[in-house]
């Protein structure tokens, strides 16, 4: 395999990232926001985001990989319980996830 | 209360200047999301350390690519050998999402933003934070203004987002694996939470079968799923939301 030149890539990489976005300033120009098609599209785009959450919770990548599915989902219910839990709070309800999980990490470790 | 970092403000913030609304952007970024952000460039930021990234380059590619999938798939495929067209069909998809999210966004702020060149180069500095937060704050706002304090927003993004990159170069091997694994896990919990408040039933069904259909075809293709999940979800969405207005539920 050739060495690729890294900087000639990064190019690449923030032109597609940047073409994607210029993109979406084009397709803009002729919506309507309280029609259809706009919807349809917003709904696309939270799906789309909501895929790669989600992928990152039950397939992820890279150190959290190494965790067990069961304490990031136990952090996840967590998380929601203390986000309803608190009208809405979302630093409460991302603070809890996050403890929730270091701690049954530790918890792993010490039995 | 604090909620999504955000005060209840009412009409009175359609009365503010240029300067005042990015500054209010600027404050209400820098409460929860850009901090949220910094934590989750940590992780690219170590990523580059253990894969022997100079700390320029990091930096550069996180201000110029600007979207953290695409930069991990930048990284970690660039060091695995990858073909160059590979490479960029990879990044090209890892970031699609910002497709249907910029010509959603626009419209929002457009009205302050006349000039086409400029409305390019604001959508750089579009992301799943500034995309949720810019739109649920426009009502509050003039018109005109809203783009003033998307800027505000996104100044404090890319500042704590080049910090939590530096940081996680940095700190590469300092913090303990345990608490590294948690800070991974904060990103993908912090977006769910933002997500459940969605506005309109028609993006909240997508969002959740976007949830379900994710994995199941990521797992399935790791290029296309993702895209497909996100297609397929949307339309579902979408059309269930018709389906139940039509019959008036």
């Amino acid at each position: 395999m050739s060495e690729l030149n890294p900087w000639l890539m990064l190019v690449g990489a923030a032109g597609v990232t940047f073409l994607m976005r210029a993109l979406g300033v084009v397709a803009s120009g002729r919506l309507d926001v309280n029609g259809a098609l706009f919807d349809w599209i917003r709904c696309v785009a939270y799906a789309l985001l909501a895929a790669l959450i989600s992928r990152m919770i039950f397939l992820p990548s890279g150190g959290l990989a190494e965790t067990p599915l069961w304490a990031r989902l136990v952090a996840v219910a967590l998380a929601l319980a203390a986000f309803y839990g608190t009208r809405k709070n979302l630093f409460f309800g991302t603070a809890s996830g996050f403890a929730a999980f270091i701690a049954l990490l530790y918890l792993m470790q010490a039995f | 209360m604090f909620r999504f970092g955000l005060p209840e403000f009412g009409r009175a913030a359609t009365l503010l200047s240029d300067r005042a609304a990015f500054k209010l952007g600027l404050i209400e970024a820098s409460g929860l999301p850009a901090p949220m952000l910094m934590i989750s460039m940590i992780g690219f930021g170590s990523l580059c350390h253990e894969t022997g990234f100079s700390l320029l380059k990091a930096l550069i590619t996180t201000a110029s690519v600007w979207a953290l999938p695409g930069q991990m798939a930048y990284v970690e495929l660039l060091t695995a050998g990858a073909p160059a067209f590979a490479l960029l069909f990879a990044v090209g998809l890892a970031n699609a999402r910002f497709l249907p999210m910029v010509a959603t966004f626009l419209p929002y702020i457009r009205a302050g933003v006349p000039s086409r060149a400029a409305q390019f180069a604001l959508s750089h500095f579009v992301t799943a934070n500034s995309w949720i937060f810019v739109i649920r704050r426009s009502p509050d706002l003039a018109p005109e203004r809203r783009w003033a304090y998307f800027m505000g927003f996104a100044v404090s993004c890319l500042a704590l987002g080049l910090l939590g990159t530096a940081l996680g170069y940095v700190l590469a091997g300092v913090v303990s694996k345990t608490v590294t694994q948690g800070l991974l896990l904060l990103n993908p919990v912090y977006f769910m939470l933002l997500f459940l408040d969605a506005p309109g039933r028609s993006a909240l069904f997508a969002a959740l079968i976007g949830a379900v259909a994710g994995p199941l075809l990521a797992s399935l293709s790791s290029d296309w799923g993702l895209l497909a999940a996100g297609l397929i979800a949307g339309t579902l969405g979408f059309a269930l939301n018709r389906t139940l207005r039509a019959r008036h539920v």
